[in-house]
């Protein structure tokens, strides 16, 4: 069996333009996933408190155990896919070695710790929250970094 | 060309964030359904006399469409990665491929046979569920293995 893809991402047309688009479309991903995190959880620290604490003053009722585990099941799988396979773009472009693992290790290991915040916040101790918020927004970021050096490279300038 | 330590460091990020994720699959199917087939059985059938509703044919519906996209896309991304290791045998690999797409087609089929009233399929339930996470964790724990031992491992280049 002869498959047409070369190891080189660069020198087959069509598969540039494929993967310029999926990197187009996951870039969506990444943004609209930050607004549907900030309209969840809310747009403060005390917001997202309230949101997974509750807030008697306010009548908010703590969010139930059952609703975060089917939020984090979701968007944990989610998250997975859409990096995994953005890192294994990020494998093939031309970037330097360091610049490559810079990237792959904080934004994978970002999405592992945001998941022990969130669970941190909800049952250890709400100073989680800072970490939460603080590794969403990395592994978004960087995610959104990635997708842009990928889309830039094979649509804009070529290497 | 791609470079086989930084492929294996992503490898053992994106093992090590699917096994969270099946850890809160299986909290989830502590907490929503229970440990028991009867508990089980009851979470789908309902019960009239605990003023608990059966479940309707769309809200079966609604949780195992997106599972035999999510599950049949997380085995066959993990699982792609055994065809380069030798950790294990070919037969192993098999018998290991054709278990976890059958567990998790009886898991998720069973709910339908237990609305209408078959207890078996309780027992099904729980039976391909727990079996489904087995294998899966042989999965990840052969994956984690090959991604140390370097030597067995050839990334795709």
């Amino acid at each position: 069996m002869k498959f047409l893809v070369s190891k080189d991402i660069h020198s087959n047309s069509n598969f540039t333009l494929l993967l310029g688009f999926y990197s187009l479309m996951m870039l969506f991903y990444f943004l609209g996933d930050v607004i549907y995190l900030l309209n969840y959880f809310g747009t403060s620290v005390s917001n997202v408190l309230s949101t997974l604490k509750g807030d008697p003053d306010n009548f908010i009722e703590p969010l139930s155990l059952l609703s975060l585990l089917e939020h984090l099941h979701i968007s944990l799988f989610l998250a997975i896919l859409a990096l995994f396979t953005t890192m294994a773009i990020v494998l093939r472009i031309k970037l330097t070695h360091t610049h490559k693992k810079i990237i792959i290790i904080l934004s994978m290991s970002s999405l592992l710790l945001s998941v022990v915040c969130l669970v941190g916040t909800y049952f250890v101790h709400i100073a989680f929250v800072y970490g939460l918020i603080i590794f969403e927004l990395s592994w978004h970021l960087l995610g959104v970094y990635a997708l842009s050096i990928i889309i830039y490279q094979v649509w804009i300038k070529k290497p | 060309m791609i470079p086989k330590k930084l492929f294996g460091i992503l490898l053992f990020l994106a093992l090590a964030l699917i096994s969270a994720q099946l850890l809160s699959g299986i909290c989830l199917f502590i907490f929503k359904y229970g440990l028991s087939p009867s508990e089980v059985y009851l979470y789908f059938a309902g019960d009239e006399e605990k003023f608990i509703m059966p479940k309707s044919i769309e809200g079966l519906l609604e949780t195992a469409v997106p599972h035999f996209f999510a599950i049949s896309t997380t085995i066959f991304v993990y699982a792609h990665f055994l065809l380069f290791t030798a950790v294990i045998s070919s037969k192993q690999k098999q018998f290991l491929i054709i278990g976890l797409f059958l567990t998790a087609l009886i898991d998720i089929f069973s709910p339908f046979g237990i609305l209408y009233g078959y207890k078996i399929f309780a027992w099904l339930k729980v039976i391909s569920f727990w079996s489904f996470e087995f294998l899966m964790g042989i999965l990840l724990y052969t994956l984690f293995v090959a991604n140390f031992q370097n030597s067995e491992y050839q990334a795709s280049e």
